[in-house]
């Protein structure tokens, strides 16, 4: 069975781009434009891995993550931040609140697949 | 200066205004020249009755001979003077006296200019400041990392996709196009915004301590040098983790060859180590304890044994005057020897098992509360790092004399901070910790406790000094602090709405606002 992951991004481009990559490396690609979005998609799918945007719209990613890893039912899923914010502190913040990786902008889409198939530990299928 | 001496000055500007020599006004004041030449040289005050005399001769009203006015121009010239600004002026003794007493207007004139200056200089550090946060660039540099992050995607896509549909093809490319085109007008943007009148001449002269926090910022108050010679030195001496700071500055002192006495502390001089080079001994107050008394003696053991590696961060952080190089010398040697009293390892162990509570780790390494606070913001090993503090230690008077923007939290530079910070209600609550939960205008949460700190002066009628010490970080790491514990850190209603100066903030409901606020 396919990998499945939620792309929770507010920039279609950004989105476009690295859901025509995921696709294509063989994943099941969900999509959220906001944090709110994304805690609904995952109550009706979990997904395996979370590509998370910092910036959104009314509630940043940080607290998105919060939400996540308060969750035990969702304590396998993979957290992967991509952010503008690039600073060592920013980083330790995102890890701190328990992400498993974090990219920052502007990032390479082939590495965030890798990075992904690094972080569910297997190729796609 | 007594009132009275300042009025030779005026005798001698009458003398002049009325056009006439020293004899001539002796005579018609029934004195010798020579007595009128010490009077208008202020060595001879101007009795009653001569005063009463030149009031009379020359229609002078005695009020304008009360001094009053002189004196207070003395003063502020006087003040005007001691502005680091000049401090490479020589003035010689009496000028500031002869400038006044020749020439008030000019005095007014130029405390005039320098007050102007003063306000210009305070507006441009807080527009300097305010930049640093400006949601334009802010919210620009975020457009445009974005903005690469897409050009890059899809260059990488249609490089890699070479057998790619025409019709995604052609998608992909015209978002290159667009999206280049929106890349162009941004950068144009920020190019007008960076080379425009607003911004130029906004960095005045950095003070010396504004260019040793600096520099201690770049290095990220830590450097790993000094740590590994403090475990050097501590192995050295074959100190144990149960070590008491009386032996281990007894046994640092010994083998390094630096006497120690104690003597009788100077009125407000409690804190201060003397040491004298030729006899290599280091006086210290009778009254210091023995955590401060380890601390002086292992900062004086940086100074005289740990030149070499102090001179190489010296000469890399390229400070601009011989005050500065000092100042960042001493904090280097400050930095060694609280490695010295709280090893990094040990330390930062114990602070995790405490959960930072900091005067179990005070009791544990025999240091003071602010010496523990200090060395908080240094844990920044890679690969074993603590929890990243901030720091700041505040007066009675609300000047920050310390400070550490360890956790991202921009502590102002000039000026005191926002007044809704627990580290001024501190004061009210000696002895007492004060728990903080702050959020930012743009959102952002830090955690602070605060607590009121005094150094004795030394004895029955020396003054002490009054701090507060505030050391917090962002929110996500607060549950590592016993200090949260039983607090909602979640809860949006618990937050106190804070900003970081009130020329800088944006809340301009603010009920505590002391000053106009820059930003509109």
């Amino acid at each position: 069975m396919a990998y499945s992951v939620l792309v929770v991004e507010d920039e279609p481009n950004i989105v476009d781009s690295l859901s025509f990559l995921l696709k294509q490396a063989g994943f099941q690609v969900q999509i959220a434009r906001d944090g709110d979005a994304a805690i609904r998609v995952m109550e009706s799918r979990v997904p395996d891995l979370v590509l998370l945007d910092v910036m959104l719209p009314r509630r940043d990613g940080y607290d998105v993550c919060r939400e996540i890893r308060e969750n035990p039912a969702w304590g396998d899923v993979k957290i992967m931040m991509l952010t503008a914010k690039g600073r060592a502190l920013d980083r330790r913040k995102g890890m701190e609140l328990g992400a498993d990786d974090y990219v920052t902008k502007p990032f390479s889409t082939r590495e965030i697949v890798a990075r992904a198939q690094r972080l569910l530990g297997t190729e796609a299928q | 200066m007594p009132r009275q001496a300042m009025l030779g000055n005026k005798v001698r500007r009458l003398r002049n205004e009325q056009g006439l020599t020293q004899v001539a006004m002796a005579t018609q004041l029934g004195i010798s020249p020579s007595y009128l030449n010490l009077i208008e040289h202020n060595q001879r005050a101007l009795n009653r009755p001569l005063l009463l005399k030149l009031s009379e001769r020359f229609e002078v009203d005695l009020k304008s001979f009360s001094g009053n006015e002189e004196a207070r121009l003395l003063a502020d010239l006087m003040e005007l003077f001691s502005d680091p600004l000049f401090r490479d002026l020589k003035l010689r003794d009496g000028e500031l006296n002869e400038l006044v007493g020749a020439a008030p207007g000019v005095c007014r004139a130029i405390l005039t200019l320098y007050r102007s200056y003063r306000n210009v200089s305070e507006d441009i550090r807080g527009l300097s400041e305010r930049l640093a946060q400006d949601p334009y660039l802010s919210t620009s540099s975020h457009q445009l990392l974005t903005l690469l992050t897409s050009i890059r995607s899809f260059a990488e896509i249609l490089h890699d996709n070479i057998d790619l549909a025409a019709a995604r093809r052609k998608q992909f490319v015209g978002v290159l196009v667009e999206e280049s085109e929106k890349l162009t007008e941004l950068v144009n943007q920020l190019f007008d915004f960076i080379t425009g009148d607003g911004l130029r001449g906004l960095q005045g002269a950095d003070s010396p301590s504004d260019e040793v926090i600096d520099a201690v910022h770049r290095a990220n108050n830590h450097f790993p040098e000094l740590e590994e010679a403090a475990e050097r030195a501590r192995q050295e001496i074959g100190a144990t983790t149960s070590a008491t700071s009386e032996s281990l500055w007894t046994a640092l002192a010994a083998h390094h060859g630096l006497a120690v006495t104690f003597g009788p502390g100077g009125n407000g001089a409690a804190s201060t180590a003397e040491f004298d080079a030729g006899q290599h001994s280091l006086r210290l107050p009778e009254t210091l304890p023995a955590g401060s008394a380890a601390f002086q003696v292992a900062q004086q053991v940086a100074l005289t044994s740990m030149a070499a590696p102090i001179e190489r961060r010296m000469d890399q952080a390229q400070l601009s005057t011989p005050g500065a190089r000092e100042m960042y010398r001493r904090i280097l040697a400050g930095y060694f020897a609280g490695a010295v009293l709280m090893p990094y390892e040990e330390f930062q162990t114990a602070a995790a098992a405490l959960r930072h509570d900091i005067d179990l780790l005070a009791r544990r390494f025999g240091t003071s509360f602010e010496q523990v606070c200090h060395r908080l913001t240094t844990l920044h090993r890679p690969g074993a790092e603590g929890v990243p503090f901030h720091f700041m230690r505040v007066d009675i008077a609300g000047n920050i004399s310390k400070r550490f923007n360890g956790s991202g939290l921009r502590i102002p530079r000039y000026g005191g901070a926002c007044p809704r910070w627990n580290v001024h209600a501190a004061f009210m609550n000696p002895g007492r910790i004060d728990r903080q939960i702050a959020r930012l205008p743009e959102g952002t949460t830090y955690f602070n406790i605060a607590r009121h700190v005094s150094k004795p002066g030394g004895g029955f009628g020396a003054p002490s000094s009054h701090y507060a010490i505030c050391i917090g970080c962002d929110v996500s790491f607060a549950r590592k602090l016993v200090y949260a514990d039983g607090l909602a850190l979640d809860d949006p209603q618990t937050a106190v709405p804070v900003g970081l100066h009130c020329r800088l903030c944006e809340r301009h409901d603010c009920r505590q606002r002391a000053f106009a606020s820059l930003v509109q």
